[in-house]
């Protein structure tokens, strides 16, 4: 069954709504019945995939048993690197062999939400390893990795925010408001990816360069382009608002994942509204990480150089983890770039300083950060391949 | 809690319209073909459709029409350009007798095509009985039952037949096993099955099918028939039930005048020929060619008839034992005067007569066997296809079989 | 324009039976036009989510 897709979904999600609305107008904590049910979502969502679930049924035992080690070690006093380092490596082999799988058209311990499953534990294992988790229940780390609802594509939740709200118990007029809430993301979502991703996806219609005049064969590619680019939006911000919605019926506030991001004003501000979850992940355990490293060892002479570097660094792994294919790693390393170009420009540039603030310079700067944005998107989609290659076989 | 209330106001504003609705969307074929669900010979898109039959007998009844199926193949057929005046949608339909009958069947169906037919329709069929028309030639061994049932196949039939829980599932077993014999593909015969058995996709084609109002009806609703000419268009035609089957008070049918009227009838259409071979056939050669042509299919080397037949006879047996509707098996003859100059002499049709009559027998169906008939001019038009008074003997049997022999039910 | 909107949006996020009455005409617009989408107006099938695939 897949998740958000099939009428059946919607169904089974309706009537395991009804249990959790129960738990959670008497005041119950809703987290137990919520395990079960995400064990029982997931048993529907593999299906008759043995495959699949066999690969996630090793995962989550590598996961628990690094985790748990770890944990072990650091609660301990003993605090042994090594582990730390084994654990990390242990859950993220699995991603990267599935990827690098992917690029030979072999599927090699891969399962459906291999990705979300992967930050989510690695978050654990890195916050272990920095003292922000002391301690944590069995029962809320496998609720956290196996909660059903943004399981399949996110939104990448945290696991200290997700067990508090776990944990907790609502009166019955939060959890009216909570499930009332729930109920109206469901709806945004769905008119979101059913209607108007179906919409802008009709009109994007890619193609080589045609042989018209000039401006209209450019017309046409940024008009798929810009296709493509809302498309994506509403495709991927209504499912994570319907993964949000149905997270709310169950007592669990998952974070947004989208914020009115064709508003951004510079590419860093786009960064900070698209696929939120996973942009904050990358800063804290990618880029923070990559920053303070490389300043510790002076590998840079100045910070911005730094900066640079980490953006590079961390919008490549964001392409390589969409799909080891030149298309996404010319994706990460377009942002990489403009990243740190838009540092470098804000940082030096006396006409930017002037003018940041006024109306018109606003304007300016959304309208080039808009279409830079679709510019990704093109390269993001294979429609730059498809004209580039048009350009260079045709 | 005000908010969860307003939302939840909303979700049944909708919903319950549409959960109200669309139980009666389900019978929106019916709603389509309410103003003219009548067809003579309904062509091989409607037979073919069981969800089509259905909605088409609800209709015909619900307006009066008291149509009872019978399932044959291209007897139906009109003759062309004359009308013989018996045909059951003349004799039923512009008169009214109490009762009328929905012509199930097309060229090529045969026993193995009505078996699953049953099976699909059997809670549908009016009265639980059906008269069913079994042709000699079906059995002969030019015949290619293969073929024909290949050329004839319903999947929606056979999906239908499936799903009946009446059916045995040592009798799918068996259909099954004669389909693939028959050359349908595995995928198509087994592929079903496995889909029919998960929950998962029982729920979203159930909802599917209970939002489905985009279902394409264009092929049963169209009178067109690509392989049809004009006259058989004719046949298919969508129109009212005819206002002569319900007109005024329902009579007996007054059987000698019927006879009387068919035998003058069919002499004035066979005034060609001796055989009483319908006019326009003999006159334009097809005698002739029939003539000079029956050497090479209507003979045989080692066995007169196929096995294979009998297997497909006693499976629409078995299902029709089954689902509990109860056939009457009509053996149809062959025109002696044309028949006895073949291999198929008068004693080698008696095999196939004498062999049916005993599996009725034995599985106590009833039958009725116009083997007596083979001489009788007007009673076949051409070698095996009802005529004049053919069919006033064969309406008769349908009547009292559905009516009781009193005209009485 | 934008008082109005601000005025549309506290009102929608306030805890009144008006704030209330906003939610029930959003929750059915919502669903009707689902419900006119992907079983009346013939667009076809939703496209397949994107992001499931990575």
């Amino acid at each position: 069954m897949n998740f958000y897709i099939d009428p059946a979904f919607y169904v089974f999600l309706a009537v395991a709504i009804v249990p959790a609305a129960v738990l959670g107008f008497s005041g119950h904590r809703i987290k137990y019945y919520g395990l079960a049910a995400s064990l029982a979502f997931l048993l529907l969502l593999f299906g008759e995939n043995v495959e699949g679930m066999l690969a996630f049924a090793a995962f989550l035992a590598i996961a628990c048993a690094a985790t748990f080690w770890e944990l072990a070690s650091w609660k301990s006093g003993q605090k042994a690197l090594w582990k730390f380092r084994c654990a990390l490596v242990a859950v993220i082999a699995p991603l990267v062999v599935y990827k690098i799988g992917a690029v030979f058209d072999h599927n090699l311990m891969g399962f459906l939400g291999i990705s979300y499953i992967t930050f989510k534990a690695v978050q654990v294992i890195i916050e272990i390893r920095d003292d922000l988790i002391e301690d944590m229940n069995f029962a809320d780390y496998l609720y956290f990795l196996v909660f059903f609802t943004p399981f399949t594509s996110g939104p990448i939740d945290r696991s200290r925010r997700f067990a508090e709200d776990a944990n907790r118990t609502y009166t019955a007029s939060e959890y009216a408001d909570l499930l009332a809430r729930g109920i109206m993301l469901l709806l945004v979502g769905a008119v979101y990816q059913k209607v108007l991703g179906t919409v802008f996806h009709h009109y994007f219609t890619p193609a080589p360069l045609g042989d018209g005049p000039w401006w209209t064969e450019l017309g046409a590619q940024v008009k798929d382009a810009y296709m493509y680019g809302f498309y994506l939006f509403f495709d991927f911000a209504g499912y994570s608002l319907m993964a949000m919605g149905a997270s709310y019926c169950f007592g669990i506030k998952t974070p947004r994942n989208f914020r009115a991001p064709f508003l951004a004003t510079d590419v860093r501000d786009f960064w900070d509204r698209w696929h939120m979850t996973l942009s904050t992940w990358l800063r804290d355990f990618v880029f923070m990480r990559a920053v303070k490293s490389a300043t510790r060892r002076k590998l840079f002479k100045d910070r911005l150089h730094t900066a640079c570097a980490g953006y590079m660094a961390n919008f490549l792994l964001m392409g390589a983890w969409h799909g080891l294919t030149v298309d996404y790693l010319v994706y990460g390393a377009y942002y990489g770039v403009l990243m740190g170009a838009t540092d470098v420009y804000q940082k030096k540039s006396a006409f930017h300083k002037r003018h940041k603030k006024e109306n018109w310079y606003k304007v300016v700067q959304w309208f080039v950060t808009i279409n830079v944005v679709m510019l990704g998107m093109a390269i993001f989609s294979g429609q730059m391949h498809t004209v580039v290659g048009g350009l260079i076989h045709g | 809690m005000k908010r969860l209330i307003a939302v939840v106001l909303a979700i049944a504003l909708i919903c319950v319209p549409i959960a109200m609705g669309a139980p009666a969307s389900s019978s929106a074929l019916e709603k389509k073909i309410a103003d003219a669900p009548y067809q003579i010979w309904p062509a091989k898109a409607r037979s073919n459709s069981p969800d089509y039959v259905r909605a088409a007998i609800k209709q015909r009844n619900a307006q009066g029409d008291n149509c009872k199926v019978v399932l044959g193949t291209s007897e139906f057929r009109w003759v062309y350009p004359d009308t013989v005046s018996s045909h059951p949608a003349n004799f039923f339909g512009n008169n009214n007798y109490g009762m009328d009958t929905f012509l199930l069947g097309q060229p090529y169906c045969q026993d193995l095509w009505h078996a699953i037919e049953v099976g699909a329709l059997s809670e549908d069929i009016p009265d639980d009985k059906v008269v069913f028309f079994c042709g000699i030639t079906w059995f002969m061994d030019y015949q290619n039952p293969a073929k024909c049932f290949r050329l004839s196949f319903s999947p929606e039939a056979y999906a239908d037949l499936m799903a009946n829980p009446k059916v045995t599932d040592e009798t799918k077993a068996k259909i099954q096993e004669k389909m693939i014999a028959y050359g349908v593909e595995e995928a198509e015969v087994y592929g079903g099955e496995a889909k029919s058995e998960n929950l998962v996709e029982r729920i979203n084609s159930g909802i599917q099918e209970f939002f489905d109002d985009s279902k394409n009806w264009d092929a049963v609703l169209s009178d067109e028939e690509d392989d049809w000419n004009a006259p058989e268009r004719e046949l298919n035609r969508s129109r009212p039930v005819p206002e002569g089957r319900t007109a005024g008070q329902a009579q007996a049918p007054d059987w000698d005048a019927w006879l009387a009227q068919e035998k003058a009838e069919g002499a004035d259409q066979t005034s060609s020929n001796e055989m009483g071979i319908y006019n326009s056939w003999y006159e334009n050669g097809g005698y002739d060619s029939w003539r000079d042509g029956w050497d090479e299919w209507l003979t045989f080397t080692d066995e007169p008839y196929q096995e294979t037949e009998f297997e497909d006879f006693e499976l629409f047996l078995d299902v029709c034992e089954e689902t509990g509707i109860e056939p009457l098996v009509v053996l149809m003859p062959l025109k002696g005067a044309m028949i006895d100059q073949t291999d198929y002499t008068p004693e080698v049709r008696a095999l196939w007569y004498d062999r049916m009559k005993a599996i009725c027998e034995k599985r106590g169906v009833a039958y009725v066997d116009y083997s007596p008939y083979e001489y009788d001019p007007y009673f076949l038009y051409d070698m095996a296809h009802f005529g004049w008074t053919g069919w006033v003997q064969v309406n008769r049997d349908i009547y009292e079989f559905f009516m009781g022999k009193e005209g009485q039910k | 324009m934008r008082k109005l909107a601000d005025k549309i949006a506290e009102i929608f996020f306030s805890d009144t039976w008006a704030g209330a009455l906003l939610w029930f005409v959003a929750a059915a617009a919502l669903l009707a036009l689902l419900v006119w989408f992907l079983v009346y107006s013939g667009f076809g099938e939703p496209a397949a989510p994107v992001y499931e695939n990575f």
